[in-house]
């Protein structure tokens, strides 16, 4: 009994001293701290993720599916991209990816590391060159946006960011480029965060900040054409230069994860290049068909890169990183054409593959259809619409594997920049005539180094078309023709581009059809200049949101020429194309 | 503060001394009593007036009993040292000694007097000195027509609260609302107490916009047939003392404890059918699948659009080959489903020996969900021991539940959603062809072109499948030391462990997730609760006190982590070994709240009573500065009828009132930043990042909720008419809300103090008897409440933010000032000024309004519920009612169905248009040459023209109505918004209890009951669907895909021996 009574009383000294330390501040802090969590982070892993998320996140893709591809007319005939930007169909759930996803991880996570970074000088000048990055994608879709006050709102209690002009959105990205490429290399800690292929190299970074401040002045050169002018003559002549040589290409590194699509997105799995995901198509029956604007100028201006991006597949599978379902009938098609059947049939603007009819030929007249059907009959590859949707030009799977790169900036575009420049009479060096054949020949190098083309293009090809294709009197179109082209795997700049110079001329939306089967709001069908913001910006941050909507005329029109875009786009009738 | 913190920690102290001593005291109790000696009673009871007769008198514990005389004189035999009890009808019941001779004077019981509820802390109170409301809903209500989850049961019960449950059918769970939303972003369900013991009431997932599975929750696995009664406390002064977790109401539940027989077995049994209740009936039979009036024979033919041509029996070939017939398959959608059968056996041991008592339950419940290769079984041991040594009295509880579910249904906008599957489904395809699902080599069978968005439900559900299996375990164990008639203390602790696994696989070749995935939750939650608790009682000449001081230890500690493979390498395994990448993702959640208590309670003459409480927490989820916080309450009642001389016409009557403050605090680790790793590896570079989705916030306060009630009971006509009365007006403000901000700062939400909303309403309840004839009684109630959740204020320059979108469908549900919580928001048409629709001159369709509109409101503003019981002789019949009225309901269902052609009103204009077009292409002319010449024919829709000169004319252009519909459902989601009322029969049960000379000596008691729930919808508006439906217990006024609702029919019978 004696010994119980002593448990007992050792028991409750025990338990007292533990109840007693039970309720201390320190033990409801430890209680309140997550322990699967840490409370801090090296902010080089956050650089990682804002990097990958540029390209790797598969939600902010239906952005580009369904409006950005669409607009820059590189692809036509999936349902998505004709649905919306086809039928000019503005729709919020749609438009609203790239601000909400940008802002609300790689901002967040920007600013934050940014703000943990100051000893860090190589690091924190590396974060920071990628939200100016970011901010140029932003603005550039969406026009005035938060800036200088975005993703701030935990560390300085502003959860209503005021939305920066363009121009200051601009201003502050030179500032920020400048001053980040002179605080790269005062320190001595490593960019190991860096996930693109500047591997974590100082003076890569340097040059990438440079080059990115020549495509950011070209941006302006119509609205402000003196700051360009000086921006670009002084981004070409700060230390360490710019990116002169393929070897030199700035470009996020992804690697061959499997596609997850949406589950994907929602895990914030940013390894695979969601775009290559996207345009490959995760709804089997809608892949990413070529347009017939940007098939026609190929095969006009008689490009050897048409067949090695415009392919005809029989494709049964989709939405796996595995290929090997895509059936390549290219050749085969092209041939049955040429015995006069209907050949290859690229889809208009605005038009689905099923909108004006194309039937499927007979078996015997694709081998390769015809060993299918009979080898595997009951997969029906005959049947249903594989053999119509085979005579349509699709993107090739080249340029839909996951590790495709996510290109930031190219020698090829610096080429092209420093022809433009050359031609307005800026101070570079070289003539615009050699920067621009230099810009066709590093364009076509891209596609035979970063992409499993069908077969690589020779070099006799390309002399072959520089000299079909030369300069000519029209530089500003020679050129961003070319940019055009080249920007196919970077289609934000692809876009910004387009509207910024207004070349190539594109399909006029207006002339073609409405099809009935999409839903049209828009009683302006000419192609719209940017995206609206998300809608509930007006519920959310309205007191900023009402000052931006003045300064673009009342209301969010999709219509309205952001600040550098001063002129209209040029369009031609698609059938002045299609000979 | 600082003493009040410092309070804390010594009761935390104390408390976990009490609990070893608690245990120690354990075993003490053993007693031997010699054999008793056999007496023969003689006695006379009488009352007041003189000798009563027929009163019952019974000896305690066994069986024999008899009643008394025409003088009033009873013998009976018994031993020495028997308790007797002695009960009439309209008089108090009362428990003497046995002796030779007994005198027993009856008092006549008035009514209010001796009706006691539980209320806070367990502690039982007479009802008239409560200053508040409470409703009290007994067992016996429950355990007939049993529910899989018995909050369902209390549909239509009890006014004021509002119950639903999700598609989820019979493992889902249960959303219990009390007077209305107060806190925007919470979860706004009560607090369940089972027998003083907050219950962990997790619901481990739910689904959203996105889709997801119903993972059930806590309440579910409380056995109905354990339950003695549960107690509804409704406004915060009810709740007051059981703080922060309370500030959504309380519902007590009481439990069984052994029987007063020595030994007494009980089984209880049913076996339902279940069927579907709301059907898809709106459905047109006369066009079949394909498009634009056009049979097609393509990758999909169609199958999921009505827009094709008629459905005239003419062979078609089909996208796999076959030549069928071309016909109407009538009940498409419902023919899916099969009869389901739910099966409940419970067997009641219970045994009874002096001062100690144990009763032991055992239930097993079977369930096949009217969804095919659906199966769910759940058992439930429960142990409740009572026990006294000396002055200290023992309780103790274990109860174990273990609850197997598989194939849950996947719900919302998942991919795997068999009813959003089905609904789009043309009735010329004929669902069963779907069984044939996969390939000879197991792969996914086509047959729509893969399409992902419409996947074969078979497959879903064969093919693939979902399994959970939760165990549950509560151990609770209570001493109450009688130091003197006035003083008690009592300790309490318990705990609670709920152990859950979900496998959910997803085989290869599925259309969207090719490769394959396997995904594996498991969840370690566990909750512990320690209190301990002085009461005391006493009168002084007129003056009742009753005080109780306490204090509170209550602990979380859960953790989860999901494990995803993608990738699957072997077909036939499943296994998460059997995956080329896995990734593991640990969660946790850890709080805990120290709390000391008090009350006291005066009461004078019977008639007059004052209480008030003080409670103080300290919760780990706020900022150390801001962790402590205090809130009172004061409430009082007059029993006003003891004014009243004559009190046949009002036999009862009171005035109440009460004011209260209940503080609450919010989820861990919401304070400070916190980061985490990405899921996925990238070789050579960690992916990093805050993890924190809503901005932390380090100076966050507690919310503060205040309200007051004021409220009457009366009965008339000696009890055979009651009627309760409540008003209230309950202001939450400073709230802990996740508020939703731009993007552009950085997180999409954010955590503030901020917001202020408001419930004010009335609850009425009116029963009684209303018919007694002889042998034949009609009891009936009704119970109605109005509730008006007013949001009054959210943050400077923000007057909506949004709590859950249907974002493909432009419509979300928030939270708008000025307006009742639960906005839904979306576009509508254009309109002129007379609200006409303005129709597009040039298109022949309708214009929009780009603005966002209120287009409703998703919460009901008026619940109610009417029940009738009809006996005869041993034969009753009842029937509960439950009506819901006032919120509107977007339906995704109903968008399909235009969408897709399926709806009957998609008819108008198609026989029109589809000659129309046959003549214009016969004619070899454009739809634009066509329309000119005003041979046009189609569907029109209803509107103007604006003729630009300020006057409009009806419109006249006809179109294709598959593109009205289309244009209308991608763009007016107005037009999909349905009034949500309805009026629900939700329980019939008919029984028959055996007289006791029918039955043998062995058998104590029989009864049967032919039983059903959810029978029939006596009233709805919106068609197709169930009223209920939402994409989950929180997606308020949002729906889509939603299964048909269950109804069921069945038997039940009770006996006991």
């Amino acid at each position: 009994m004696k010994k119980i009574y002593y448990y007992i009383v050792s028991a409750m000294t025990i338990l007292t001293l533990a109840g007693l330390s039970a309720c201390s501040d320190a033990y409801m802090e430890d209680v309140n701290t997550d322990s699967s969590k840490a409370s801090t982070i090296d902010p080089n892993t956050q650089l990682t993720t804002a990097l990958l998320q540029t390209y790797g996140d598969f939600s902010l893709m239906d952005t580009y599916r369904s409006y950005i591809t669409g607009f820059t007319q590189y692809y036509a005939g999936g349902w998505n991209v004709s649905n919306f930007a086809g039928a000019v169909y503005p729709k919020d759930s749609e438009m609203s990816h790239v601000w909400i996803r940008y802002y609300s991880i790689s901002i967040k996570n920007l600013v934050d590391a940014i703000h943990r970074s100051e000893n860090m000088p190589n690091t924190n000048a590396a974060l920071r060159i990628h939200r100016a990055y970011m901010m140029a994608v932003l603005s550039d879709i969406y026009g005035d946006i938060p800036c200088t006050e975005a993703g701030m709102s935990y560390i300085n209690g502003n959860a209503n960011p005021r939305y920066d002009t363009q121009e200051e959105v601009y201003d502050f990205i030179f500032s920020e480029l400048k001053a980040c490429a002179a605080q790269l290399g005062t320190g001595s800690d490593r960019i190991s965060g860096d996930v693109t292929s500047l591997n974590s190299d100082v003076t890569a970074w340097k040059k990438y900040a440079n080059t990115l401040r020549l495509r950011y002045a070209m941006r302006i050169s119509d609205v402000a054409p003196e700051k360009a002018r000086a921006e670009f003559e002084s981004a070409l002549k700060a230390e360490s230069g710019i990116i002169s040589s393929a070897e030199e290409d700035a470009y996020v590194k992804h690697i061959k994860a499997p596609f997850t699509l949406y589950d994907g997105a929602n895990d914030l799995d940013f390894r695979a290049n969601a775009l290559g995901e996207i345009i490959y198509g995760q709804d089997p029956e809608s892949p990413s068909f070529v347009s017939s604007t940007l098939f026609n100028y190929m095969k006009m201006m008689k490009d050897p890169r048409l067949y090695r991006i415009a392919r005809c597949y029989i494709h049964t599978t989709r939405s796996q990183t595995d290929t090997s379902g895509n059936f390549d009938v290219t050749e085969e098609v092209i041939a049955w054409g040429e015995r006069g059947g209907t050949g290859i049939v690229p889809i208009n603007v605005g038009d689905t593959w099923w909108n004006e009819w194309v039937n499927g030929p007979a078996n015997n007249e694709i081998p390769t259809l015809e060993s299918l059907a009979t080898n595997y009959p009951d997969k029906g590859y005959d049947r249903n619409n594989y053999p119509a949707r085979m005579l349509r030009p699709t993107i090739a799977v080249a340029f839909c594997s996951a590790d495709c790169p996510g290109i930031l900036i190219t020698s090829a575009e610096v080429e092209f920049l420093l022809a433009e420049a050359a031609s307005k009479g800026w101070t570079v060096p070289g003539d615009a005539k050699s920067h621009y054949e230099a810009g066709i020949r590093a364009s076509m190098q891209m596609l035979n180094s970063y992409y499993n083309i069908v077969s690589k293009i020779s070099d006799a090809e390309i002399e072959e078309y520089i000299a079909a294709n030369p300069l000519g009197d029209n530089a500003r179109e020679a050129i961003n023709t070319q940019a055009w082209i080249l920007h196919l795997t970077n289609p934000s700049e692809g876009w910004a581009n387009l509207r910024r110079s207004d070349y190539p001329a594109l399909a006029d939306r207006t002339l073609l059809p409405i099809r009935g089967d999409f839903p049209h709001e828009d009683p302006n069908m000419q192609t719209p200049t940017r995206l609206r913001y998300p809608l509930l910006e007006a519920k959310y941050n309205s007191v900023n949101y009402k000052e931006a909507m003045v300064r673009i005329g009342g209301n969010d029109n999709w219509h309205t020429r952001v600040w550098w875009d001063t002129a209209d786009q040029n369009f031609i009738d698609i059938n002045e194309l299609d000979q | 503060m600082k003493q009040l913190k410092l309070a804390l920690c010594v009761l935390g102290a104390s408390l976990t001394t009490f609990q070893v001593m608690a245990t120690v005291s354990r075993g003490l109790d053993v007693g031997i009593t010699a054999e008793p000696v056999e007496i023969t009673v003689r006695g006379n009871i009488s009352d007041a007036s003189g000798p009563l007769i027929g009163v019952s008198v019974k000896v305690v514990g066994a069986t024999n009993g008899t009643i008394t005389d025409l003088d009033g004189n009873f013998t009976l035999k018994c031993r020495a040292g028997d308790e007797l009890e002695v009960s009439y009808k309209g008089y108090k019941t009362l428990r003497v000694k046995a002796q030779e001779k007994l005198e027993i004077k009856l008092e006549e019981s008035s009514i209010a007097l001796n009706e006691v509820v539980v209320t806070a802390l367990g502690i039982k109170r007479d009802r008239s000195a409560l200053g508040y409301g409470v409703s009290e809903v007994k067992g016996d209500e429950l355990n007939k027509a049993k529910e899989t989850n018995v909050m369902n049961s209390l549909a239509g019960k009890v006014a004021g609260l509002v119950v639903s449950n999700t598609a989820g059918g019979a493992s889902g769970s249960t959303r219990v609302m009390l007077r209305g939303t107060t806190e925007m972003t919470g979860n706004n369900q009560p607090l369940y107490v089972i027998d003083g013991f907050p219950l962990d009431n997790t619901n481990f997932g739910s689904a959203g916009e996105q889709g997801g599975y119903d993972l059930g929750d806590g309440i579910s696995a409380i056995n109905p047939d354990d339950i003695e009664t549960m107690t509804v406390l409704k406004g915060p002064a009810a709740s007051a003392l059981y703080g922060s977790r309370a500030s959504h109401g309380v519902i007590l539940i009481t439990t069984k404890k052994a029987d007063k027989e020595k030994v007494s077995v009980e089984y209880n049994g049913s076996l339902t059918f279940d069927n579907q209740l709301a059907k898809w009936d709106d459905v047109q039979r006369i066009y079949g699948m394909g498009n634009n009036g056009q049979y097609e024979l393509d990758a999909s033919s169609g199958t999921n659009q009505s827009w094709g041509v008629k459905a005239d029996m003419n062979d078609k070939t089909y996208y796999d080959g076959t030549v069928r017939p071309f016909l109407m398959y009538p009940n498409n959608t419902s023919s899916f489903f099969r009869t389901g059968l739910t099966a409940q056996n419970t067997a009641i041991l219970s045994v009874n020996s002096g001062k100690t008592g144990a009763r032991f339950s055992f239930t097993d419940m079977r369930n096949k969900d009217i969804l095919p290769n659906t199966h769910m079984s759940r058992d439930n041991f429960n142990l409740r021991v009572n026990t006294s040594a000396g002055p200290v009295d023992f309780d103790f509880t274990a109860n174990y539940t273990r609850e197997d579910v598989k194939n849950r249904p996947a719900l919302g906008h998942s991919q795997s959603n068999v009813g959003k599957n089905l609904m789009t489904l043309a009735s010329t395809y004929n669902q069963e062809w779907l069984k044939n699902y996969q390939n000879a080599d197991g792969t996914y069978a086509r047959w729509n072109g893969n399409d992902q968005y419409n996947k074969n439900p078979y497959w879903d559900l064969y093919k693939s499948d979902n399994t959970t299996a939760k165990d549950v375990f509560r151990f609770t164990g209570r001493a109450v030391h009688n130091i003197t008639k006035h003083l008690k203390v009592q300790g309490t602790i318990g705990t609670d462990i709920n152990n859950m696994n979900f496998e959910d696989f997803i085989a290869r070749t599925t259309p969207g997730v090719l490769p394959g995935k396997l995904t594996n939750s498991i969840f370690n939650n566990r909750t512990l609760n320690a209190e301990i608790l002085a009461l005391y009682n006493n009168n002084w000449g007129d003056f009742d006190l009753n005080a109780t001081l306490g204090g509170n230890i209550y602990e979380i500690n859960n953790k989860t982590t999901n494990i995803t493979g993608t990738d699957q390498q072997m077909d036939g395994v499943v296994s998460m070994m059997n995956y080329a990448e896995q990734n593991v993702m640990p969660y946790t959640y850890k709080k805990q709240i120290n709390s000391l208590f008090g009350s006291a309670s005066l009461g004078y003459r019977s008639t007059y009573f004052l209480e008030g409480t003080l409670r103080g927490d300290r919760s780990s989820t706020l900022p150390v500065a801001n962790n402590t916080y205090v809130y009172p309450s004061v409430s009082g009642s007059i029993v006003f009828s003891k004014f009243i001389k004559n009190q046949t016409a009002l036999s009862f009557g009171k005035v109440r009132a009460s004011w209260a403050k209940v503080g609450s605090d919010t989820d861990p680790y919401q304070l400070a930043l916190n980061y985490a790793t990405g899921k996925y590896s990238y070789p050579g570079f960690t992916i990093g990042m805050i993890n924190n989705d809503m901005q932390p916030n380090k100076d966050l306060k507690p919310t503060m909720t205040s309200s007051y009630e004021l409220g009457f009971e009366t009965k008339f006509f000696n009890k055979r008419l009651n009627v309760d009365f409540t008003f209230y007006d309950q202001i939450s403000k400073d709230q802990i809300i996740g508020l939703a901000s731009s993007a552009a700062a950085g997180y999409p939400s954010r955590l503030i103090n901020a917001g202020k909303i408001q419930n004010k309403g009335i609850e009425l309840a009116v029963y009684g008897r209303v018919l007694q004839i002889k042998d034949f009684a009609w009891d009936a109630g009704i119970n109605y409440s109005k509730n008006s959740n007013k949001v009054l204020d959210l943050v400077e320059g923000m007057d909506y933010f949004q709590l859950a979108d249907a974002s493909w469908a432009g419509v979300s549900v928030g939270a708008e000032v000025g307006r009742n919580f639960g906005s839904i928001l979306g576009t509508d048409f254009k309109r002129n000024e007379n609200g006409d629709v303005l129709i597009d001159k040039n298109t022949g369709l309708p214009l929009y309004d780009e603005n966002l509109k209120t287009l409703g409101n998703s919460t009901w503003d008026r619940t109610g519920g009417f029940n009738s019981t009809l006996t005869y002789k041993n034969f009753h019949l009842y029937a509960g009612f439950d009506i819901k009225m006032g919120a509107d309901l977007y339906s995704f269902s109903m968008r399909s169905a235009y969408l897709t052609g399926k709806s009957n009103a998609t008819l108008a204009g198609r026989e029109e248009w589809y000659r129309s077009e046959e003549a214009r292409k016969a004619a070899g002319m454009t739809e634009t040459q066509w329309h000119a010449a005003g041979k046009s024919e189609g569907f029109i829709a209803e509107g103007v023209v604006d003729n630009d000169d300020g006057t409009y004319s009806k419109n006249t252009y006809p179109v294709n109505p598959q593109n009205y519909w289309k244009s209308v459902a991608e763009k007016a989601p107005a037009t999909f918004i349905y009034d949500n009322s309805y009026i629900k029969c939700r329980e019939i049960t008919f029984g028959y209890t055996f007289p006791t000379s029918t039955l043998g000596k062995s058998v104590q008691s029989l009864s049967v009951s032919f039983v059903a729930r959810n029978p029939f919808i006596v009233w709805k508006n919106i068609p197709n669907i169930d009223p209920d439906s939402n994409y989950n217990t929180s997606g308020m006024g949002l729906e889509y895909g939603s299964l048909p609702s269950r109804s069921s029919y069945g038997f039940n019978v009770n006996v006991k021996f």
